[in-house]
């Protein structure tokens, strides 16, 4: 089912209040307690794309910043840290209006019919703009993933788990 | 640990600490070079003028060299530089096993050497860095505590991109390329001012 708004796969989310889940890994990442906002949150670089350029020999690459979308995951009654194994990743929040001030699109990317590793996936989603950005203009890719991580946080369920 | 005293029959003075010829602090002090004053604090005086010392371990001034003005202090000087370097072996070695994993593109030893050079005047006076791997070879060195908000993103030589914010707004607010690091040096100055 496609979340609220959307008409299908690829198309753009447009809700603002639409919230986008993404994970970052534990062992790179950790987190801290923004000084300005008092939420915990995870380093800009949670928001830095994988790119076949500067990792030629990998196996997977980023067209756009994989997220989750919170409100597919509830329509279907999963919890917002759906697919998160705690003792790997972290999780964070971030709502779609902040990608838009940002001038990047959102879209639901549904992952149907993946063997493994990738697995399906009908709540997958992307953040799209970052990875143009960093090709062609790394100074604004940085203002925007400060901005995109200034304005994300951990969910609560992954501070539960330390 | 008891008080002690010292005779030093000089009229009475109104400020709490005074710097003290070695040569006229009779008890105590017992690591202290001879040719170095002591500070002591003379806010206990009695009647007779005898200064009673709160603790038997006086304070020396400062050194010049390290900054330091207490053995604690010291300490904690080599104890920041000790997990200062061990956050910077723990960030590379954890870069190179993602890229080994195909998870990041490997680190560029250049990038990271420029950076423990910008930063190591640090190590003695700020908590470790919250140091992650970045794209292109990059290394993040980040600290968030005492109201501030501070990034330094090293992606080149002379490439850094850099973040400052400020919760008291006494320094101000940049999101910006600092290649210098003019900016984050003194905003890493401010931060190590302020007390924890």
């Amino acid at each position: 089912v496609a979340p609220a708004g959307v008409s299908g796969p690829g198309n753009p989310i447009l809700d603002p209040d639409e919230e986008l889940i993404r994970r970052g890994l534990r062992g790179k990442h950790r987190y801290f307690i923004d000084q300005i906002t008092g939420k915990p949150r995870l380093p800009a670089a949670i928001f830095e794309p994988r790119l076949p350029e500067l990792q030629p020999r990998a196996k997977n690459f980023d067209e756009y910043l994989f997220v989750n979308i919170a409100s597919s995951l509830a329509a279907a009654g999963e919890a917002s840290d759906w697919g998160c194994d705690h003792s790997k990743f972290y999780a964070v929040s971030l709502m779609v209006g902040v990608c838009h001030a940002l001038s990047l699109g959102v879209t639901w990317e549904p992952i149907i019919g993946e063997p493994a590793p990738t697995n399906d996936n009908p709540h997958h989603g992307g953040i799209r703009g970052v990875v143009e950005l960093f090709r062609s203009n790394i100074v604004q890719y940085d203002v925007v993933i400060t901005k995109l991580a200034q304005a994300s946080e951990v969910l609560p369920q992954c501070l539960a788990y330390g | 640990m008891g008080a002690f005293s010292v005779s030093y029959a000089e009229t009475a003075e109104t400020s709490t600490w005074r710097t003290i010829p070695r040569s006229r602090v009779g008890v105590g002090g017992g690591a202290i070079a001879p040719h170095q004053p002591v500070i002591v604090n003379i806010s206990n005086v009695s009647h007779n003028n005898v200064y009673r010392f709160m603790a038997p371990v006086a304070t020396t001034a400062p050194g010049i060299a390290l900054g330091t003005n207490t053995p604690g202090t010291f300490i904690t000087g080599m104890r920041r530089s000790r997990e200062f370097l061990d956050a910077f072996v723990s960030a590379v070695s954890l870069a190179t096993e993602m890229a080994a994993a195909d998870e990041a593109d490997p680190p560029s030893m250049e990038i990271w050497q420029n950076a423990w050079d910008a930063l190591a005047f640090f190590q003695t006076k700020l908590p470790a860095p919250l140091l992650t791997p970045l794209q292109l070879g990059g290394l993040s060195a980040e600290w968030h505590e005492r109201g501030m908000n501070i990034e330094v993103r090293f992606r080149g030589a002379e490439n850094a991109f850099v973040v400052i914010q400020d919760a008291r707004k006494e320094v101000p607010e940049f999101l910006g390329p600092d290649p210098k690091l003019i900016r984050a040096r003194g905003a890493l100055e401010k931060l190590s001012a302020r007390p924890f």
